[in-house]
């Protein structure tokens, strides 16, 4: 049988390993987990879940397929086809993987079990929505104990939410330095002083992080050392007061996309209605020539052109670097149930990078790239221009990244390249149509160049060089 | 209840489950205060 391989984020818990063998991805679940397992699948609990899309499906893998000798069972997990980490995701993204958790637990409850982990990690988004991608993740309720992973909860979901909510909605980037969350004591100094009126932040962030400062040093000073250490009692009906107020506290976080330069930005372009409606015809034929599957719309803005490709039934991720442009997009994508657009919050000039242990517990966005087309529409010159980025680099990561391209030249004299030149040097003699095909023709053929009518720009299809 | 017998890979930490201990006790009445009350308006609004 073909080696395993190890998922490099799945060291953690010991109920079982993610890994993969001859490509197909599984699970094991170890002899450590056999009573809660059986428990969990006895309690209806997994049916209920995986029949209301809360929790991916699994199919049952012969034994033979598993990892080591303590394996009692294999599964193999319905596939998540793009993997997105919370610190790629708008508010109302986070704020809908916290209410999914929330509910989850609730659920399980109601089966007499209980999640042992709230991390906001086990959550992605699959057809539109968030879903829970850890089956291993329950264990039966002790009576009277409390949720273990109350503290994670707040770190991973309320403390990012809280900030991003009441203070500056960037603040959700500090998921993206500590992968554990944001440390409570560290969210509480940040809050505006206003929200220790707000009775469940109070509670969950500045009162818990006090709690944590002050037993700090004394282990479970719950009530001393070694194996007396106790934990409080919560009753069944504490447990379930908790979540409902943990859901009512996130229900009352919201966070309106103001208005910024590119949240706004299809409406002040100096695009006029033929110009517009060419420049879309002639990506839904380039779309419809470059084939394949998924599309990678970098810069996508609110998703006007995320749209028209997933209108060719294309899957469609949809990057950009403005919060309240992603959190537009997301709303748009939510509210109309379409099931094959990602929004997703990413600077292309800083994107996530590979992090936690040995550099490879979470992938970089590249890693986790499946494009089999990119587009990048009114992007070029922001890149170019406005960042300084030599054109001959752009195509290199463009063609490192999926073996087509739709790319937008927006040329100099173009309003909206004069407008980011209006406050400094022109230092870009390069950047010139003649330029522009010469560094993407270092990586890529191309195809077809359309000039877009009632415009000065053109639309280049590109194909990758062998 | 001890610390030993809760199945937790995670550290749950002292301080987060004594709050959570004092959050669950100071929450229950008004919850199930709150769940009655919205029971007994459901069954009213059923009737009529």
């Amino acid at each position: 049988m073909a080696d395993a391989t190890i998922e490099p984020g799945s060291y953690r818990d010991p109920s079982g390993a993610v890994y993969r063998r001859d490509g197909v991805l599984l699970r094991q679940v170890n002899q450590v987990f056999a009573d809660e397992w059986e428990a969990l699948r006895a309690s209806g609990l997994l049916d209920r879940l995986t029949r209301d899309r809360l929790l991916v499906t699994h199919a049952e893998a012969p034994l033979e397929m598993r990892l080591s000798d303590d394996a009692i069972a294999v599964i193999r997990p319905e596939i998540v086809p793009v993997i997105s980490y919370p610190y790629e995701w708008c508010f109302s993204q986070l704020r809908d993987a916290a209410l999914l958790t929330l509910r989850i637990q609730s659920l399980a409850l109601d089966a007499e079990m209980t999640l042992k982990d709230a991390s906001a990690y086990n959550v992605q988004f699959l057809e539109g929505r968030p879903i829970l991608i850890d089956t291993l993740s329950f264990e039966r309720q002790v009576p009277d104990a409390p949720w273990v992973a109350y503290r994670q909860f707040c770190e991973q979901f309320l403390a990012p939410l809280a900030l991003m909510a009441k203070r500056d909605v960037r603040l959700g980037a500090l998921m993206r330095s500590d992968l554990d969350g944001v440390p409570l004591d560290l969210a509480a100094k940040l809050l505006p002083g206003r929200t220790r009126l707000d009775p469940g932040l109070a509670a969950h962030i500045h009162l818990h992080a006090r709690s944590q400062r002050r037993h700090a040093d004394a282990g479970a000073t719950a009530t001393g050392p070694g194996p007396s250490r106790r934990a409080p009692r919560v009753s069944s009906t504490g447990r379930r007061a908790l979540i409902d107020n943990l859901e009512r506290t996130i229900r009352t976080l919201e966070w309106a996309p103001q208005g910024t330069e590119w949240a706004d930005y299809t409406e002040h372009t100096n695009y006029t209605d033929a110009g517009r409606l060419a420049k879309e015809r002639i990506v839904v034929e380039m779309l419809a020539q470059a084939g394949g599957t998924w599309v990678w719309d970098l810069g996508a803005n609110t998703g006007d052109f995320s749209r028209l490709a997933a209108a060719l039934d294309r899957r469609v991720v949809a990057p950009d670097a403005d919060p309240a442009a992603v959190e537009r997009h997301y709303r748009r994508v939510r509210d109309a149930g379409e099931t094959r657009i990602l929004p997703l919050l990413m600077d292309l000039m800083n994107p996530s990078p590979a992090s936690g242990w040995g550099v490879q517990e979470r992938a970089s966005i590249f890693e986790r790239t499946n494009a089999d087309v990119i587009v990048a529409l009114a992007l070029i010159h922001h890149l170019a221009i406005a960042r300084n980025v030599p054109l001959e680099r752009v195509s290199a990561l463009f063609a490192s990244v999926a073996p087509m391209a739709i790319v937008e030249w927006v040329p100099k004299d173009d309003s909206q390249v004069q407008r980011l030149l209006a406050s400094r040097r022109d230092i870009f003699p390069d950047y010139t149509l003649d330029g522009f095909r010469a560094a993407f023709g270092r990586h890529y053929e191309i195809v077809r160049e359309s000039p877009v009518e009632a415009t000065a720009r053109s639309l280049f299809l590109l194909r990758r060089q062998p | 209840m001890y610390l030993e017998s809760l199945y937790a890979y995670l550290d749950p930490g002292a301080g987060s489950l004594i709050i959570q201990g004092l959050i669950a006790a100071a929450i229950t009445v008004p919850f199930l205060l709150r769940s009655k009350i919205t029971e007994a308006l459901r069954r009213i609004r059923r009737r009529d």
